[in-house]
């Protein structure tokens, strides 16, 4: 990830954050069996590989009219939710962390980025061990998804109709055992730690704020219909049902072939770096021309669940909390499972069709639209969260909520480190959209647009 | 006795182990201000076009653990998801590595290599303001290196980022760096035992032997398909009509007959499972070609046609013939995987339908041979 930032007077006035990896995954899926699509689009990211294996099934399953069993649904769930696990507890550890402790003298820590470091060396040392013991307990969550999704990252559990594993009690006991230990560290340090964090950076908690529209698409289908997750949208306090037809996505300054904004359903991706106002290799997805803010914050919101503040910090409490609800849920989803009864169906209905596949992924709003004919992919759209929260400008000249929510902050300190903190409180991806360019470069430039 | 250097080698491997070092301080002390010997393992990883799946692979790690290999095993020293820093004093590491410590550190490539537009389309660096593509930097870098080590099917065969029609322009990384010798450690991702395994083995031992497309002997040595479980069914012609089910998964696209890798036996994260374990077919994501001769995943492989002009669908191989015979044949099939026979049947039955592709991406499988490095 590159961020071009330009300051006056210690104050950042504008920003462009911008992607610098182009794999064209959507090219390379037209034309492939759409049976593949599960495997295939969990290589976009490997932080977040379950998530694009069930979108994708669930835009398959749409397209081809399959029906997915009770507990193909709840194993899903609890591959899903294992993968969140793993996501949230390194998120907050092994990319956050580092920002706000000094951590010991060995390289990756070496060299310190020095500065605003408010805890006591005691303090320092205690968030050190917090530091380590979180690798040991998150590999726990990828241990978990591994019993019913083969291995982690990439399983191989999810495709169309279900999942592929068999329940049976070890199983279940197996995962239990991992998802006890996690739920343990939630518990017992992880709420801990940000709550602590939140009291020593207490400006944290509100610095960075969105533009205060947020998305939430819906995630965990239960057996039943109900998500754990709830779908809607939040324009300045206005909560609204959310619609599929209004989204749109446009390139006007991103790297590729011009098209204005369109659905998903009409676009192509085409790469032009020489497009001369491009800038990024994002594009800019718009609901009703607005610019939405995604993630374990926008989720809270809409669901009118507690938060403590829209900064920073704000965003990580909220990510440990939904850590917390998952691994609850997960332990409830468990209990439904009917060990014996089936988990896949692969009976097709038609051979052509179009299919949409929506799921809340760690980092927020994921969807996938696909076109099927005679059983190959026909045309293949992805809108990721980090397209969402790192979107480049649109026509109007809209920047992203990643753009917006370092306007105004006041650098201090080397490196820009203030705007490292709100930008990686976004959880920015690594790979399915943005892709840091060394921790996050960020310089003084005039800025276009 | 041990002489000097016998015992100098023997610190090396104590430091790099464990807590050696406070046992024989002194000697030792005087050894590291001779600079005859280095404390750990500097690692240097640039991430091109990846996923960061083998980043998340090797901490994912049983044992050890990534906490003993940050602070007893390696100097992790650049690696960007990983650094407290950012920004132009995390990349000036990157340029003290190049400058100070050029032909010790291993430099660790993951994400393909895109070459699109001169490797514009992926940007890995920042210098003087100026953006270095991920191209140039793993090029320069890996002239710089004692060892370069490839991980993951991206990086090393180019990967699912390679996949037809390859947009970015993909590649792995020898074919960028045919001067040097490149170990790769394939798979999508990487097994992190796979990672670990090689690095331990170039800090104490040197290179590993390495099989004909340059990955360590140790872990890609036999096929899924030789040290299966479910080898019995396939061998008793026992077939999964569908995933899902518990038999083998031959007849629904597995791969395991041409991929080379020790899953069955070693399986993933904490050696529970793998994806054969959860009835889903292997995808053969170890192998050179990966994807695009690998698809569709669930569909099975042609029948095969065996030497003498005979063409045996392989349920009836299990069924009709007793298992000595079979296990010749397989043996046979096996060992002229990568003569060209199968390969080219199975370029005619998998991606796209398309035959010219599929020949095409099959014969750039032979710039991963490993070469010889050059001084």
């Amino acid at each position: 990830m590159l961020v071009e930032a330009h300051l006056e007077n210690g104050v950042i006035q504008d920003a462009l954050i911008a992607d610098t990896l182009y794999r064209g995954f959507e090219q390379i899926l037209e034309g492939r069996s759409a049976f593949d699509m599960p495997y295939y689009t969990q290589r976009i990211c490997g932080i977040c590989s379950s998530l694009h294996g069930v979108a994708s099934s669930f835009a398959v399953e749409q397209a081809l009219g399959m029906t997915v069993p009770p507990n193909g649904l709840i194993l899903r769930n609890l591959i899903m939710g294992s993968d969140f696990l793993q996501n949230h507890l390194r998120h907050f550890y092994l990319m956050s962390m580092p920002d706000y402790f000094k951590g010991p003298d060995i390289p990756p820590f070496t060299p310190h980025l020095e500065g605003d470091i408010r805890l006591t060396p005691q303090e320092d040392q205690r968030l050190t061990e917090h530091y380590f013991n979180s690798i040991e307990i998150s590999r726990n969550a990828h241990a978990a998804f591994g019993v019913f999704g083969g291995k982690a990252p990439h399983g191989h559990g999810i495709v169309p109709g279900g999942c592929t594993m068999h329940v049976d009690a070890d199983k279940i006991n197996r995962y239990r055992g991992y998802l006890i230990t996690i739920l343990e560290f939630i518990n017992n340090v992880m709420i801990p730690d940000v709550e602590f964090l939140a009291e020593r950076y207490p400006e944290y908690v509100y610095l960075g704020k969105g533009n205060g529209n947020f998305l939430s698409v819906g995630g965990f289908t239960q057996p039943d219909g109900s998500t754990l997750f709830p779908h809607g949208i939040v324009l300045q306090d206005n909560h609204h049902p959310f619609e599929d037809r209004f989204i749109t996505e446009e390139v006007t300054t991103a790297w590729y072939e011009q098209t204005g904004p369109i659905h998903p359903w009409q676009e192509k991706t085409v790469p032009d770096k020489n497009q001369p106002q491009g800038y990024t290799w994002i594009k800019a997805p718009r609901y009703q021309g607005h610019a939405l803010e995604v993630g374990p914050l926008a989720r809270a919101v809409v669901a009118k669940e507690k938060i403590i503040g829209y900064g920073a910090i704000g965003r990580h409490w909220s990510r440990v909390m939904e850590a917390k609800k998952i691994a609850e849920a997960a332990m409830i989803w468990l209990e439904r499972l009917v060990p014996g009864a089936e988990t896949i169906n692969t009976k097709v209905e038609q051979e052509s069709g179009m299919g949409i596949g929506y799921v809340e992924a760690m980092r927020g709003s994921l969807g996938h639209w696909v076109k099927i004919t005679k059983g190959r992919v026909d045309h293949y759209q992805i809108i990721t969260p980090s397209t969402w929260n790192y979107s480049s400008r649109d026509e109007k000249g809209n920047c992203s909520v990643g753009e917006f929510s370092i306007r105004g902050l006041k650098i201090e300190h080397p490196e820009l480190k203030e705007a490292g903190r709100v930008i990686r409180s976004f959880d920015p991806c690594f790979s399915c959209s943005v892709h840091l360019i060394d921790g996050e470069r960020l310089r003084t430039l005039n800025v276009r647009v | 006795m041990l002489n000097r250097r016998e015992f100098l080698k023997l610190v090396v491997k104590g430091a790099i182990l464990g807590n050696f070092i406070s046992l024989i301080t002194p000697e030792l002390e005087k050894a590291l201000a001779q600079g005859e010997i280095k404390k750990k393992l500097p690692i240097l990883m640039v991430e091109t076009g990846t996923c960061t799946g083998d980043s998340i692979s090797l901490d994912n790690i049983w044992t050890p653990t990534l906490s003993d290999i940050f602070t007893n095993i390696t100097e992790w020293r650049y690696d960007w998801t990983m650094m407290q820093n950012q920004g132009e004093s995390a990349y000036s590491v990157l340029l003290d590595m190049e400058k100070n410590l050029a032909h010790e550190f291993i430099l660790i490539v993951q994400g393909s290599i895109i070459r699109r537009d001169g490797g514009h389309y992926n940007y890995a660096g920042l210098e003087n303001g100026q953006l270095v593509t991920g191209l140039d930097l793993v090029r320069r870098l890996g002239l710089k290196a004692k060892y370069i080590v490839a991980i993951g099917n991206c990086a090393t065969y180019g990967g699912p980022a390679s996949g037809y029609p390859n947009p970015s322009d993909s590649t792995g990384t020898q074919t960028i760096l045919p001067e040097r010798r490149i170990i790769n450690v394939s798979g999508c991702p990487a097994h992190p035992d796979w990672i670990m395994g090689t690095l331990l083995h170039l800090a104490l031992y040197g290179e590993p032997e390495l099989e004909k497309f340059g990955r360590p002997k140790m872990f890609y040595g036999e096929t899924i398909h030789n040290n299966c479980p479910r080898r019995r069914y396939y061998d008793q012609g026992i077939f999964a009509t569908d995933i899902g089910q518990k038999e083998c998964l031959y007849r629904v696209g597995c791969k395991g007959p041409v991929t080379y890798a020790d899953c069955p036996i070693r399986r993933w994260n904490d050696r529970y499972n793998w994806p054969i374990g959860c009835n889903s077919p292997c995808i053969g994501c170890t192998e050179p070609g990966f994807p695009d001769l690998m698809e569709p995943f669930t569909n099975h492989f042609p029948d095969i046609p065996f030497p003498g002009g005979s063409r045996a669908a392989t349920d009836r191989i299990g069924r009709g013939v007793l298992g000595l015979t079979t296990l010749g044949i397989v043996g046979h099939f096996l060992t002229s995987l990568y003569k060209g026979r199968l390969q080219r049947n199975l370029i005619q039955s998998t991606t796209k339908g398309k035959k010219k592709i599929r020949l095409k991406k099959a014969k750039t499988i032979r710039n991963y041979r490993p070469k010889e490095s050059k001084p």
